[in-house]
């Protein structure tokens, strides 16, 4: 066995970062020791066959995901890699009660500030960056939801240095997506490494939407024995559509789009369906807070449902995530974050945050415009990578663009130091080499709390790329929680 | 991918024809192009590599193999919430087969398109097996059956050219023949039936109406019926398949001359079935199921109530089913039965009993008492609409009598007594049963504010469908008053 793990391993090029599997000797490392040596032992010929046969699988299951910029065929197959990401247990339930921690302290915040704003009062949280904010919803002023919780589903962005810290890189509290892929990523690994499950403690992730059921379930706004929940989708044109698609039918719930939906005086939520209108109690809304209501947002807007935010206030409906959840998924908030979970807990942040630059701040913003070529420049507002500037990847004119927009609007961005993102083994053409990845876990918040065992590994397929996102050229990997050796 | 099957089966039957044909007298794949929309299928000036493409390859077409099957994917893609997985796997699988092959020499283009047909019944195995059966199920088993029957008949307008031979081309009668059925895909149910019997007339009545074909026009009718028995508020598009079976009827005794023009008709009859299914189901729906606009406080000056105005239709309906106790009284007797008077009565139950009376039963009362926690798979609600089905089978049964050109025989009149007669007594059970299941409870059970609106509604919807429903209304009027008189006459 040690010989087909230096066998596989022993060409494997050490980099300077943190690699997930394989340590600076080339061996597996402690704690996912046995994933490491049962990959080696099945070759790269095996894997490679392997490959091929979960990449027919995805092309037949038709796990795609929707690119805009495509007018034929707009859902493509999901890039993945077979070689799985793993994780010991003992490190993950760390992790775990650190991304507990963390969305328990941002609905508070989000709570209060659309409430007693008592974090601005004390001056923890500065009253201009809540002035400037886009995402903060005046509409949703004074409005209490079920428990406390405005975020109910997160998608943390997890990412590990060179010394091997997990820091958290951004929490999606809007409309994080990306939990359907994790799933099908499981399956698709059951199928092609059946015998890797029979001789491993791998967590298993199939309940999600079964508590993703039962979280939307409790929050109906009144103690219906059934409480009718739906999928409200922007449509098949969507990037996330297939995702749509796969959660309401895992969780059997209805799929639908705005104009399915009815609000009439009374408040109340119904559905259109062939034999009437039928009650609607709760919404998981796939479906932007601008575009939700044209009766209070964009009055153009042909995706939502004219009164949905009027039921909600009027708590005949729950909106999950709730309208206005975004304010907390601004980057600039994000740098709060430590200093939130130790206002509104009283605790110690469990997981750290990267370090973060406000560039309102004159003095941060004077040191990262004289070093930009050594950070990552993100906008405070956008997802999925889009607007991204990695400053030692970027050309001399994209860093003077950068520069020039950061002038321009500083509010608008935040800097971070490169992280090098941890790298794992990874199937490429002839062989197995390291590429970089993070890993976006989902926690539900609801009456409790539930983390997925793991995440959605996302993998930079290009060899030294740091950009994970699937709609600029990344992939991903299933990843395993194991017991400890 | 009811689409894609026909299509593939009708170039596999065609291309097998071209190598028993002289090739001058082989119809040829440019006689399909029609039949997808691509011109004239007389056109010569298409090779059979450019017609294979046109009908098998085009992925932008949906009149092709290709553009269905990917039709059909995207289609599923958006309903995949709706439908098992195994059946997103076989059509996804097939379209990418046969998109693969797409690159390949005809040859394997034709393979493929057999793996079509299999996959065709692959997929309605794994309806049958694993779909719930809801509104989704019937509405996909409703869509396989009109595309079935609309497949038939276009691919019989198609190839119908090619069976007028004569000469020494007449040899090959029966090898046109048998592509012809092939292509039809009833070739072995045709032979059980009928063995080498090559009539055009015995063919139209096997496509058109023959009750032991599933691939014949009525019976893939009848099955549409039986999947709207299941749906909420379907009389209009019942209305349109009684009219779609009717023309079968017609086509399967057409005069030669005027078979494409008959086939044209019951293309029509099925198009109107699913204009029928799209307003009754899809873009009306706000408007048949009017809004709650309930305000609190706001009082009716005197409660309406509409349960009596449903009463009121059922006496009136009353007076027709004694006016056809009276002619059924008259048959029994061997007296003569003007067939005219029985039309009248027939159009009268349709328009005004179904049409009027039953829709708005289906269309307004029952999705009100839903909202108002009545059960729709239970209870007087479902039994109202089978009780409403039940009835319309015994309407068409006296229509087709109605329709007789000629005299009735013997059997005839004892079956206009016996369904007469039957009809009578079920509809008066019926209202009995509503009366006292349903408008009771129903009373109850709605605020007088409900009511209102209910009431308000039936007053829109006669209001709107006054122009439509004058006519029978009036005829039934005047039959009545004849037979009034006549019954003073005879003493």
């Amino acid at each position: 066995m040690l010989l087909s793990v230096t066998l596989m391993f022993q060409n494997y090029p050490a980099t300077a970062s943190f690699d997930e599997l394989v340590n600076a000797s080339g061996k597996p490392r402690d704690g996912v020791r046995r994933v490491g040596e049962l990959i080696a032992r099945l070759g790269l010929a095996e894997l490679q066959a392997r490959q091929r046969a979960a990449e027919a699988t995805i092309r037949a299951l038709g796990i795609t995901f929707t690119v805009y910029a495509q007018n034929n065929d707009i859902d493509r197959e999901w890039p993945f890699d077979i070689i799985p990401r793993v994780i010991a247990q003992r490190e993950w339930d760390g992790i775990a009660r650190g991304l507990e921690q963390r969305l328990r302290a941002l609905n508070a915040f989000i709570d209060d500030l659309y409430n007693e704003q008592r974090v601005v009062h004390a001056g923890v949280f500065p009253g201009e960056l809540l002035a400037s904010s886009k995402n903060y919803l005046p509409a949703c002023r004074g409005v209490h939801p079920k428990f406390g919780v405005w975020a109910h589903i997160c998608g943390s962005d997890l990412v590990r240095d060179r010394d091997g810290t997990v820091y958290v890189l951004e929490d999606n509290l809007r409309i994080p997506s990306g939990v359907s892929y994790m799933l099908e990523n499981r399956a698709v690994t059951k199928r092609v490494f059946p015998e890797l499950f029979q001789e491993q403690k791998i967590q298993p992730i199939d309940g999600y939407p079964g508590r993703l059921y039962a979280m939307l379930s409790s929050m109906a706004p009144e103690s219906v024995p059934n409480p009718k929940v739906v999928l409200l989708t922007p449509g098949s044109y969507n990037s996330a559509y297939f995702e749509h698609c796969y959660l309401a039918q895992q969780m059997g719930v209805d799929l639908a789009r705005g104009r399915d939906l009815l609000v009439l005086a009374d408040d109340c939520v119904y559905m259109k369906t062939i034999a009437g209108l039928v009650r609607v109690h709760v919404i998981y809304r796939r479906v932007d807070d601008a575009f939700l209501d044209p009766e209070v947002f964009e009055p153009n807007s042909l995706l939502g449902t004219p009164g949905l935010m009027r039921a909600w206030k009027s708590g005949k409906v729950a909106l999950v995530n709730a309208p206005g959840a975004g304010v907390a998924d601004d980057k600039l908030v994000y740098s709060y974050v430590p200093e939130l979970i130790s206002y509104y807990l009283g605790e110690k942040p469990i997981l750290p945050n990267v370090e973060t630059f406000r560039l309102v701040d004159d003095r941060q913003r004077r040191h990262v415009l004289e070093n930009l070529t050594e950070f990552v420049v993100k906008p405070v507002n956008e997802s999925g990578g889009y607007g991204v500037v990695v400053g030692s990847a970027a050309t001399p004119l994209e860093l003077s663009r950068c520069r020039e927009a950061i002038t321009v609007n500083p509010r608008n961005f935040v800097a971070q130091p490169i992280v090098a993102l941890s790298t794992a083994p990874t199937l490429c053409g002839a062989g197995v080499e390291p590429r970089h990845l993070d890993l976006r876990p989902f926690v539900l918040s609801g009456e409790s709390s539930y983390v997925t065992r793991g995440g959605l590994t996302r993998v930079a397929l290009r060899k030294g790329s740091l950009v994970v996102n699937s709609s600029q050229g990344g992939g991903s990997k299933d990843t395993w929680i194991v017991c400890d050796d | 991918m009811e689409r894609a099957q026909a299509l593939a089966r009708a170039i596999q039957a065609v291309e097998r024809l071209s190598l028993d044909l002289p090739s001058k007298h082989s119809p040829g794949l440019a006689s399909l192009l029609a039949l997808a929309g691509k011109g004239d299928a007389r056109a010569t000036d298409v090779s059979q590599a450019q017609a294979l493409q046109a009908l098998a390859l085009d992925a932008d077409d949906a009149s092709s193999v290709l553009g269905a099957l990917r039709a059909a994917r995207e289609n599923l893609r958006h309903a995949r919430v709706a439908a098992p997985p195994e059946l997103w796997v076989a059509l996804n699988n097939q379209y990418l087969l046969l998109k693969d092959a797409s690159q390949q020499p005809a040859s394997r283009v034709l393979d493929v398109l057999g793996s079509v047909l299999e996959a065709g019944s692959r997929i309605k195995g794994v309806v049958e097996s694993n779909m719930a059966r809801d509104a989704a199920h019937s509405f996909l088993n409703i869509g396989i059956e009109l595309e079935r029957a609309d497949m038939l008949l276009r691919v019989l307008r198609a190839l119908l050219p090619m069976m007028t031979a004569n000469g020494w081309e007449r040899t090959f009668d029966d090898v046109r023949w048998s592509g012809l059925l092939q292509a039809l895909g009833v070739h072995s149910m045709y032979r059980q039936r009928h063995h080498h019997q090559s009539e055009l007339s015995t063919l139209l009545d096997f496509v058109s109406v023959d009750s032991s074909s599933p691939r014949s026009v009525s019976y893939c009718m009848r099955l549409v019926e039986d999947e709207l028995c299941q749906l909420p508020r379907s009389g209009p598009v019942s209305a349109a398949v009684t009219v779609a079976t009717s023309s079968a009827f017609v086509l399967a005794h057409s005069a030669p001359a005027a078979v494409l023009e008959d086939i044209d008709s019951t293309l029509n009859a099925l198009a109107a079935v699913h204009q029928a299914l799209a307003n009754c189901y899809f873009p009306e729906l706000e408007a048949v199921v009017p809004p709650n606009s309930e305000q609190p406080g706001a009082v009716a000056p005197e409660p309406p109530d509409p349960f009596a105005y449903l009463e009121r239709e059922h006496a009136e309906l009353e007076a027709a089913l004694r006016l056809l106790d009276e002619l059924a009284s008259r048959a029994g007797r061997a007296e003569p039965v003007e067939k005219a008077d029985l039309q009248a009565i027939v159009a009268y139950l349709t328009d005004y009993g179904e049409l009027g009376h039953h829709e708005k039963e289906e269309a307004i009362l029952a999705p009100k008492l839903i909202e108002h926690g009545f059960d729709w798979y239970e209870g007087p609600l479902p039994a109202m609409r089978r009780e409403h089905r039940h009835e319309h089978m015994y309407i068409s049964e006296l229509a087709q009598l109605a329709r007789h050109r000629s005299a009735w025989s013997a059997e005839d009149t004892r079956r206009f007594a016996a369904d007469a007669s039957g009809l009578t007594h079920f509809v008066r059970a019926h209202m009995e049963r509503e009366r006292r299941d349903l408008f009771e409870r129903a009373s109850l059970s709605l605020s007088d504010q409900t009511k209102h609106l209910l009431m308000q509604a039936f007053i829109d919807f006669d209001a709107r469908q006054q122009k439509d429903l004058a006519p029978a209304k009036s005829r039934m009027a005047a039959l009545i008053q004849h037979y009034a008189d006549r019954s003073v006459a005879e003493g």
